[in-house]
């Protein structure tokens, strides 16, 4: 009895906020306040999206003539609302910094290989073959965010995962080659580097912080194709930079205190 | 009420989601399974996000909104190209970064606390 206590609670909850949700509108009603501003329900719906005042359809009619950008969503977090992609980005730095400081303060100086197992020759063989296919997908995320479905922080996550796997396989004393920690270290810096001196661009030729179309960042071409869109490309390209370093960066920090801990022993 | 119901199935499972990780999260003792069910919750949050910025015209699937890319410039500017509503998106792109995050720290946190203690189990941290 006294087991079953707690989770019928839970279940309780869990049909209290059902019953709330129930009162909302359905999933997809184009009537939200929020899709469109309109709020007479007899309006036909191809006339709300075409007639709207609200934000979301602004950025849905103007996110091409605007920034030049194919992807909406990059237009939006990237231009429109670039100051808060920009310390969504620092959010990473300093978690990638307590990370470290927590992991690496005292026992955390491992001499051992990193490697305590010996995988299996079809999983080194393919893992191998893999991660330059890995590297190459997630820099083509990287650079076509203005594009298609995609962006920095994507990006830099799949090529974290290709150097990742790599580590997993064969160890942080291969890996540690082919990426160093300095490299790493530099990854990091120059990519906030990039994003804030491009936001500073702006300032420099008499705009406000972040400006891209009406400053007149360099690529700024036709819309739709690669070299275009201004600050976009750029801010892709330090972010991936960013995100990726700092998934490197955390993943050897456990790595390195897992090492520590094995040396101990 | 059978209406609502299918109406709103994607907010209802967002529930059911958001009440299994506030479970995990404070019911179960081990901080691992504490972490797991805290992206749990997280992700509950992040469906409720994208199911509101869904956006459906009428029955034909031709009017269903379509992901916030543009493919025609000139339709996309007289409003004729249906597409979701992007900021939801752009939220829980914001949120999603948070989440990996929270999880970095808290599993080095962890680490750290299972050296320390000996023990991942929170009611034996406290004797």
């Amino acid at each position: 009895m006294k087991k079953l206590f707690i989770p019928a609670c839970f279940i309780l909850l869990c049909f209290a906020m059902i019953l709330v949700v129930l009162r909302l509108s359905p999933v997809g009603d184009p009537r939200l306040p929020s899709y469109s501003g309109y709020l007479d329900p007899k309006t036909p719906a191809e006339e709300i999206v075409q007639k709207g005042q609200s934000v979301a359809l602004y950025y849905n009619k103007n996110a091409v003539s605007d920034v030049n950008s194919m992807n909406v969503v990059s237009a939006m977090i990237l231009d429109y609302r670039a100051y808060d992609t920009l310390y969504e980005a620092v959010i990473l730095f300093t978690a990638m910094i307590c990370v470290l400081s927590v992991l690496l303060f005292g026992s955390g100086n491992g001499s051992g290989s990193g490697k305590d197992w010996v995988p299996s020759i079809n999983v080194m063989d393919i893992t191998k073959r893999m991660v330059p296919f890995i590297l190459m997908f997630g820099l083509y995320i990287i650079f076509r965010g203005h594009l298609s479905a995609g962006g920095g922080f994507q990006g830099g996550v799949i090529i974290g995962a290709g150097f990742i796997i790599y580590t997993i396989v064969f160890g942080s004393e291969k890996a540690g080659r082919y990426i160093p920690e300095g490299i790493l270290t530099i990854m990091n810096s120059l990519g906030m580097s990039i994003f804030v001196c491009f936001g500073l661009l702006g300032i420099i030729t008499g705009y406000n912080f972040l400006t891209n179309k009406i400053a007149g960042i360099p690529p700024m071409g036709q819309a739709g194709v690669l070299l275009s869109s201004g600050t976009l490309l750029w801010i892709n390209i330090g972010i991936g930079m960013n995100v990726s370093g700092a998934i490197i960066r955390i993943f050897y920090a456990f790595q390195k205190n897992a090492d520590g801990e094995r040396s101990n022993v | 009420m059978f209406n609502k119901i299918t109406g709103n199935i994607d907010f209802i499972f967002a529930i059911i989601l958001f009440c299994i990780g506030l479970y995990g999260l404070t019911v179960k003792k081990n901080l691992i399974k504490k972490l797991i069910g805290l992206n749990i919750m997280e992700t509950s949050v992040y469906l409720f996000f994208i199911a509101l910025g869904d956006v459906r015209l009428g029955a034909n699937i031709q009017y269903w909104g379509r992901t916030p890319i543009v493919l025609d410039t000139v339709k996309a500017r007289a409003g004729i190209e249906f597409m979701v509503n992007p900021v939801p998106t752009g939220l829980i792109l914001t949120a999603i970064v948070v989440s990996v995050s929270i999880t970095a720290l808290g599993l080095a946190l962890s680490v750290k606390l299972y050296e320390h203690y000996g023990t991942l189990d929170t009611s034996k941290m406290k004797k």
